[in-house]
């Protein structure tokens, strides 16, 4: 009866609930965690905010923060030194291998002694005998000096299943892989009917370089470095890139500069991009007149499906031979557009679209959620971020509106400021923000195929400026 | 110590102001390029374009749709009398199918036009409603109706959908 209550405790010990049940040794943060996993569900199932992404990284998030679930437990190598005995059996051919054994040669030192031996099975053969009597196998080098083997064995401890599929995300793949599937399913002609497009996306990336400017200035106050506020170059960065509400833009950034943020940073991101029809609008009417706002455009020119081949092959040769860095996040757009474009490739094109984007969504979410552990996120840091977040997509919003102002101004009144909002990544959330936005003032505009061109450049210029940043601190 | 502090102070915004600078000059710069490039590119298509002789196909985003052929009896069924922005490479007789269809679906006294049409993935389940470009006040209930006889009049191996509906003025 004694072992069978023994059993009952031992089972209680080595469970999760009495992990997260044990206080003082942190389980309380754990439980704080799977709350905020558990409203990031809500937000994602019942209010729909992105939920493609939102719903596999909260869920991630859920699964970390169970205690004792291993999920995310690196995979650890080590090499573990023969035993005397099993060096002797090694020599004799009878070593019974379990692990892999990793051999490395050493040279004998001089006055070592080398000796003939004889193995278990008759065999001569040349073995070292060093100073503590372990004998090693011998390698003759031909010019009198010899070299002897020494085994060692590789302990392999499985990591976690996350672990393993979050290499995706810390070697840069998955994100460029969305990308692929983003340009597969993104239609560049608006952008190409109206290329001054090009510069309303450069604009809305003002929110990235103004928030790391704000995030680096936060070194300079007094408690900066107890409050955790000492944001580093590339922690700077990573959080700036929020600004350019480009989901995989920020994780391919954040994974290579800053992967302990990597948790709080894809989760505001995307929370943001979800609250775009709520933080923009406020700032377009706040940077623009009633007469601006009712600005009917000319509509748009057609585009021959020549221009939308070629596109994606000369954006691709001009943006990586000017800014290498940005070469896999551009060069996997362009190569789906290409594919959706060339009108040849339809199987692969629908495969980039459809299966390889769903894959890698869910592989890519439930990892980037997994690294939101309780000891990382739980920082003031954390908090900081989300506001640092906001603010980057303001002032990027707010950029765009400005340049689309200047633009307005500079045209004689053909260009509706409000499509400079739609610079800002969130495709094509933005653009019908913009088209919203316009048709409460003008109810007969329709802004949207206007606003689609800002849209797109926007993804490139995050990509861009994800390029310059991984560039200047990479 | 003071030295140390404004060292510091100086570095760190030195540091960021550059960082700024060098981040907007060379996005602005490559999407300067990128659009100089193809304000020519577009040009050159254009002058291209003059020299061949005019089909008579729908493109996107704006070219000129002929009225469909309109069903008789019912009291709210409009021609689209402004192009709907359709993808290349689907029919005009499928057009002005669906444009009718919608046309017929609309509520009584009320006229709607669709704006654009697409080629879908087959299989995308993605309804209109999440798709840009639907008029406030269309109820949602209208609108899926609308994409299942779109979906209906699509041929065997197509999906189409529509990317944009509007009321129609008058």
């Amino acid at each position: 009866m004694e072992q069978f209550w023994q059993a009952i405790v031992d089972l209680w010990e080595g469970s999760g609930l009495a992990q997260l049940m044990n206080f003082e040794n942190g389980g309380w943060k754990n439980l704080i965690m799977i709350a905020i996993a558990c409203v990031l569900l809500f937000l994602a199932i019942k209010k729909q905010f992105e939920p493609l992404l939102l719903l596999p990284i909260a869920f991630g998030m859920l699964l970390v923060n169970l205690p004792l679930g291993g999920v995310m437990d690196p995979q650890r190598n080590a090499l573990v030194d023969f035993s005397s005995t099993e060096l002797v059996q090694y020599v004799d051919g009878t070593y019974e291998q379990v692990y892999p054994v990793y051999e490395d040669e050493q040279s004998v030192p001089d006055g070592g002694q080398v000796e003939t031996y004889v193995t278990a099975a008759g065999v001569e053969t040349l073995v070292y005998r060093d100073t503590l009597g372990n004998i090693y196998k011998a390698v003759d080098n031909g010019n009198g000096t010899y070299g002897y083997i020494v085994p060692k064995w590789q302990h392999f401890e499985q990591g976690g299943l996350l672990w393993y599929l979050y290499q995706g995300v810390k070697f840069g793949i998955y994100p460029p892989l969305i990308f692929l599937g983003i340009g597969a399913m993104t239609d560049f002609g608006p952008l190409l009917s109206n290329p001054k497009s090009f510069l309303l996306g450069a604009a809305a990336q003002l929110g990235i370089f103004i928030t790391f400017f704000g995030a680096r200035c936060l070194n300079l106050l007094p408690f900066a470095e107890s409050w955790g506020l000492d944001f580093s170059s590339t922690q700077a960065a990573s959080i700036a890139i929020i600004g350019g509400a480009d989901g995989p833009t920020a994780i391919y950034l954040t994974s290579k500069l800053a992967p302990e943020l990597l948790g709080a940073i894809a989760i505001a991101a995307y929370s943001y991009m979800a609250l775009v029809p709520i933080i923009q609008p406020p700032i377009m009417r706040a940077l623009t007149t009633k007469k601006e706002r009712s600005v009917v455009m000319t509509q748009l020119r057609e585009v021959s499906k020549t221009e939308k081949i070629l596109f994606p092959i000369i954006v691709c040769i001009i943006c990586v031979l000017l800014l290498p860095s940005a070469a896999p996040l551009i060069g996997m757009l362009m190569l789906g557009n290409l594919m959706r474009e060339s009108g040849v490739v339809d199987r692969i094109s629908k495969t980039a679209q459809n299966e390889l984007m769903n894959i890698v969504t869910i592989c890519l979410g439930v990892t980037v959620g997994a690294t939101a552990n309780a000891h990382s996120f739980l920082q003031p840091t954390t908090l900081l971020i989300i506001a640092l977040g906001l603010i980057a997509f303001c002032f990027g919003t707010a950029g765009g509106v400005l340049l689309g102002k200047l633009m307005y101004y500079i045209t004689g009144g053909k260009v509706n400021p409000l499509i400079g909002s739609a610079g800002v990544s969130a495709v094509p959330m933005a653009a019908r923000v913009a088209q919203k936005v316009g048709q409460q003032e003008n109810p007969s505009n329709f802004l949207l195929m206007h606003a689609m061109g800002p849209n797109v450049a926007g993804v490139i210029g995050s990509a861009v400026a994800a390029g310059v940043l991984l560039t200047l601190f990479g | 110590m003071i030295l140390c502090a404004q060292e510091t102070v100086g570095a760190i915004m030195g540091d960021a102001g550059m960082t700024i600078l060098i981040g907007f000059v060379v996005v602005f710069t490559v999407l300067l390029l990128l659009t100089g490039v193809f304000k020519l590119f577009g040009v050159a298509m254009s002058g291209f374009d003059k020299g061949k002789t005019p089909t008579a196909k729908p493109s996107a985003p704006s070219a000129a749709t002929p009225a469909p052929a309109v069903p008789a009896a019912v009291g709210n069924v409009a021609p689209v009398t402004t192009a709907p922005q359709v993808q290349n490479g689907i029919p005009e007789e499928t057009v002005a199918v669906i444009s009718a269809a919608v046309a017929m679906l609309a509520p009584a006294g009320m006229q709607y036009a669709v704006s654009g049409i697409r080629r879908a993935a087959m299989g995308n389940t993605e309804p209109v409603t999440t798709t840009p470009g639907v008029q406030n006040g269309i109820p949602e209930e209208t609108v899926a109706v609308i994409s299942a006889a779109v979906a209906s009049v699509a041929p065997a191996g197509v999906q189409y959908a529509v990317t944009a509906i509007r009321k129609k003025e008058g």
